[in-house]
């Protein structure tokens, strides 16, 4: 009877056809014992006020409403009230039979209540006496019903056969049974006990089967619903290939109410470089109050499954910020094998921890005290052999206890979430291995760029040294034969000015060869022990004329016991030249340029100082580099060929300036172990 | 007097260099090519040689070269307008290497150097 009275889904509609009311109380006092046990409330309902009393007392059966109406609508009206709350519930209706006077309003009546419990997910016992209907009306009930129960008594025994089940009429198979006015006929041809037992002996059959059927049933719709929910939940974890995002949708699969359903649920992977696992993420509430007022604030505003995982994209819901910290918390190296994260870890099988468990793990107690919890349910995350971490889930706020099919789901979830982990990675590995290889390319088409450009310059370059070696020897020429002839012509000459003019501009071409050829090819120093005050007298000698010319008073001032320096005295004229040159640029109306040489710790100073503009602090960054000029001639080589061959000497260039003041040029060069003896 | 032989393809700079060194007060042969410079070497006594060093068919650096075999061995000033031959080691055997210049002082300074050196000895 137990097994029949538990088998029963919601929404169905049982009915008891019974010649007593007597027959129908065993039922109905097991039906009451089951309903206290479990969640559900009951509700009892019967059709006359008379037979009110018959239902107090029956357990959870509390009679809350009368029937009273005569016709149909207003039945069907109060039915339809009696039956209107939104949560299923067990309910018991006595009396079917008497409610009206009118057999077919009855039937209606039953039709239409049948159909309410179905749509209301409820379930209904209902009592109806033999004899108030025809066969006809019987019939058409027993149509309605779910399950229809002919009940009678034999011996004091109540017998139960079942006229209907899953839809046929099971008694058409073996009851040779009448339904005549008051009495039930059993069909000719069998005596009483010979039916009695045959009758028995079927019910059994048939309970039997049913019951296994409605087992089977069951689980099938467990594993329909199963599947479907790993479905939905699986084709969301393959929407995005985002590590984080796949986490948040492992983690709102095990939590939400359409999703697994637990409470809480932790996430730990195994960082492979470390070799820990460690804690990543977390959902849930953190403690009751919050627990309500998330799903108070869920269930106003309707979200769905979706809505939440929508939520990832507006950046982390903030109240999940405590179980995040909790889960943070957590970091066990992989090489301790005993403690219980690790031993988990291993395992292929989801586990319970703590009280009731599958196994005891010492350090069980501290994870959970961690957590807050009492138990909670661990499953492995495995890919092809591969520990990825651990699915953890808890009931922290409801207390419901973790079945072994909660156990079932989060691991056919936890492989799944497994393989989307795997792959997220997988993935991540090919795009950086992708963008390796751009970045490769771009490297590789930069470097050939480099080269085609160095190409272009090296063959700009030898162009730029055959010209000029073209151009020195007209040039010699040229300037050679007006020097001689302004020398020996005097000032005093009609064409003095004219051939000094010549002898300027030729030296200023040659200079200009001179500077092109040390950038295109300065080649190495060749140096020799050298005074640098040599080299700047002969500087300031051949370029007396120019100083003249543009009025710049020129100063020196050697300081005693300079050492010499190695350098090549040819490269060095071309620095010295650049930086004058240089100087004067700066001072188109004259001004003082002074020279000074001195001794430096380990090195000698050449300074080269100005009464020009003066130069801006952010040109003075730039004074060195190539092309680098604000004259409006020049080629912005001459102080980057100058670094350059300081740079070849081993020495350093820099300058100071002062805007409006005037610039100062510092060259070190350094001085050798053997050059340390002083000039005489 | 001292004798300065002076060998260049280019005859205008050996109209010029004669012009400035006789008028410094030297006697000056000029030659067109390393062959023909030669040739002077072996026929006149020289005190130096101004020698360039592109030229056609025999250049500066193999004129040099003969010119430190003959048994008179005069100085060379080695007067070009590549400074790059100054790495090649075959023109270190002149005595010195003169970039040219429209400015002579440096390429004067440098014959009457070496022959005040070489009369003292």
């Amino acid at each position: 009877m137990d097994e029949l009275l538990e088998g029963v889904r919601w929404g169905e509609s049982l009915v008891f056809h019974c010649g007593d009311w007597s027959e129908f109380v065993p039922f109905v006092q097991r039906l009451g014992a089951l309903l206290e046990a479990g969640p559900m409330p009951g509700c009892s309902f019967c059709f006359a006020e008379s037979q009110l009393p018959r239902l107090q007392g029956l357990g959870p059966f509390q009679p809350r409403a009368v029937l009273a109406g005569r016709d149909l609508q207003a039945a069907e009206l109060q039915l339809s009230d009696l039956i209107s709350g939104d949560l299923p519930a067990t309910y018991l209706f006595s009396d079917l039979g008497t409610a009206l006077p009118d057999e077919g309003n009855v039937v209606a009546l039953f039709q239409f209540f049948a159909c309410r419990i179905a749509e209301t997910e409820s379930a209904a016992y209902v009592f109806l006496q033999k004899g108030c209907l025809s066969n006809a009306g019987v019939a058409r009930i027993v149509d309605a019903s779910s399950l229809f129960f002919d009940l009678w008594t034999m011996d004091r025994r109540v017998l139960f056969q079942p006229i209907k089940a899953l839809g046929r009429y099971a008694a058409r198979l073996f009851m040779p049974y009448q339904l005549s006015g008051d009495a039930v006929t059993p069909a000719s041809g069998l005596d009483n006990e010979t039916y009695t037992g045959e009758l028995e002996k079927k019910s059994r059959e048939f309970l039997k089967l049913y019951t296994e059927k409605r087992h089977l049933e069951n689980e099938l719709q467990r594993k329909v619903f199963e599947l479907s929910l790993i479905n939905g939940l699986t084709a969301s974890l393959l929407s995005t290939m985002n590590l984080e995002e796949i986490l948040y949708r492992i983690l709102v699969g095990v939590t939400a109410k359409e999703g697994l359903g637990f409470n809480r649920a932790f996430l730990l992977l195994v960082n492979e470089k470390e070799q820990v696992l460690e804690g990543k993420m977390a959902i849930g509430p953190s403690s009751l109050e919050e627990a309500i007022r998330i799903w108070t604030e869920l269930s106003d505003r309707h979200l769905t499954y979706h809505d939440l995982l929508a939520a990832f994209d507006s950046g982390w819901p903030e109240h999940d910020a405590h179980v995040n910290r909790l889960v943070r918390q957590i970091r066990v190296p992989l090489e301790e094998r005993t403690h219980v994260l690790i031993d988990l870890l291993m395992q292929t099988q989801p586990e319970v921890i703590g009280p009731g468990g599958t196994r005891s793990h010492p350090q069980s107690g501290t994870i959970l005290e961690l957590l807050g919890v009492v138990r909670s349910a661990v499953a492995p995350l495995v890919y092809r052999n591969r520990q990825l971490g651990l699915l953890m889930a808890d009931n922290l706020i409801s207390h419901k206890p973790i079945s072994e099919d909660d156990l079932h789901i989060l691991e056919t979830f936890a492989n799944y979430a497994s393989a989307a982990i795997e792959h997220s990675r997988l993935y991540e590995e090919v795009r950086l291995r992708i963008k390796e290889s751009e970045r490769h390319i771009v490297e590789l088409e930069a470097m050939q760029n480099r080269l085609m450009r160095s190409k272009k310059l090296s063959d700009l370059g030898e162009l730029a040294s055959k010209m000029a070696h073209e151009l020195r020897t007209p040039l010699v020429s040229i300037g050679g034969f007006a020097n001689g002839l302004l020398k020996r012509q005097g000032p005093e000459s009609a064409d003095y000015e004219e051939l000094k003019i010549i002898v300027d501009e030729v030296r200023r071409l040659e200079a200009i060869i001179r500077n092109v050829l040390a950038y295109v090819s300065p080649g190495l120093p060749r140096s020799q022990p050298t005074d640098l005050r040599e080299i700047s007298d002969k500087v300031l000698r051949l370029m007396q004329g120019v100083f003249e010319a543009r009025r710049i008073e020129v100063s020196t001032q050697y300081f005693n016991a300079v050492p010499r320096v190695s350098v090549d005295s040819e490269q060095i004229q071309l620095v010295l030249t650049a930086i004058i040159n240089n100087a004067m640029e700066s001072m188109p109306d004259g001004g003082r340029l002074s020279l000074a040489i001195q001794n430096g710790q380990g090195f000698v100073r050449l300074s080269i100082t100005d009464t020009g503009a003066g130069i801006s602090e952010e040109d003075l960054q730039k004074v060195f580099d190539a092309f680098f000029t604000t004259k409006s001639l020049g080629s912005g080589l001459g102080l980057n060929i100058a670094s350059q061959i300081i740079a070849n000497h081993k020495g350093s260039i820099y300058a100071e300036s002062q805007v409006g003041a005037g610039s100062t040029f510092f060259i070190n060069f350094p001085v050798g172990p053997h050059f340390e003896e002083e000039n005489p | 007097m001292s004798t300065i032989l002076i060998v260049d393809d280019e005859r205008n700079l050996l109209r010029l260099y004669e012009k400035e060194f006789r008028l410094a007060g030297y006697s000056v042969i000029t030659a067109n090519s390393g062959v023909e410079a030669l040739q002077k070497l072996k026929s006149s006594p020289i005190n130096l040689v101004i020698l360039d060093i592109r030229m056609p068919e025999l250049d500066g650096v193999e004129t040099l070269k003969h010119i430190m075999e003959l048994p008179s061995k005069p100085p060379i000033i080695l007067n070009s307008a590549y400074t790059s031959y100054k790495d090649n080691f075959l023109t270190w055997a002149a005595a010195a290497y003169v970039v040219k210049s429209s400015d002579l002082t440096e390429l004067k300074a440098k014959a009457k150097e070496l022959l005040e050196a070489k009369g003292q000895n």
